[in-house]
């Protein structure tokens, strides 16, 4: 019984400390934090990292055991792709697809 | 012969005593099967209490929230300027979260060109069965 209320109790924390949807994210949220008299940019670059990760769903809070990281590109190779010079604000963007299994997050920077 | 009443004690401080008209070893077993119990059943009430502590302090607010705060850092001279611009991401019964909430979005929603400051809001309802992240930028 004791167990069946330990689960009731543990899995919300677990689902409010991933933040997002479980089986499906694709949002988008600011990076920066200081907008003083930023403009807004006429060009946009992006550079991504990719985790694949299995999840285990171990107590109390560990969900991943086995994990790959990889990025695509240098944040100079980017940039130089664009044709940006100056860089003005960040986004982020989160893909992530059956607790984790999959996520990508892409970084868009914004400048001129 | 009558039987000899047995007196024994739980702990170093008694606060209970066992009375017994028998004698052995199977009066000694009940007592220590009790005494088990009894740790078991306040180890279940610790360890529950330590996880409803747990996710009080995780869920606070978790009926109904709607606050806003600052996004930004930097407050140095900050003139809002005279244009709001918003965009939102929405989550809905955890599992599934969709939306473009960027800076870019939102300053392009209010046709914004200079950033000025940015806020972000959350909309929550019943622990995240369905919430809301607006940002919001302010500038010219």
């Amino acid at each position: 019984m004791i167990r069946r209320w330990y689960l009731l109790l543990v899995v919300p924390c677990i689902v409010a400390l991933t933040g997002c949807g479980l089986l499906y994210t694709n949002v988008v949220q600011p990076h920066s934090v200081d907008f003083d008299t930023t403009p807004i940019g006429s060009k946009q670059a992006a550079l991504s990292a990719f985790t694949v990760r299995f999840p285990l769903l171990a107590p109390p809070l560990e969900r991943t055991r086995i994990s790959a990281q990889w990025d695509t590109e240098e944040v100079n190779a980017v940039l130089e792709e664009a044709g940006i010079t100056k860089m003005y604000y960040t986004d982020i963007k989160t893909q992530e697809f059956l607790l984790g299994t999959f996520r990508r997050q892409t970084v868009i920077i914004y400048g001129d | 012969m009558h039987p000899v009443k047995q007196q024994v004690k739980l702990d170093k401080k008694p606060r209970f005593y066992y009375y017994s008209t028998s004698t052995g070893a199977g009066t000694l077993k009940r007592l220590q099967k009790a005494r088990k119990e009894r740790g078991d059943r306040m180890r279940k009430i610790v360890m529950l209490l330590v996880c409803v502590g747990l996710v009080s302090l995780l869920m606070s607010s978790c009926v109904y929230m709607k606050v806003q705060r600052p996004h930004d850092k930097n407050y140095d001279k900050t003139e809002l300027g005279t244009k709001v611009g918003k965009s939102e991401l929405k989550s809905v019964l955890w599992l599934f979260a969709w939306g473009d909430a960027g800076t870019k979005a939102a300053a392009d929603d209010a046709g914004i060109t200079v950033l000025r400051h940015a806020d972000v809001e959350y909309f929550v309802i019943l622990m995240g069965l369905y919430g809301r992240i607006t940002t919001v930028v302010y500038g010219d």
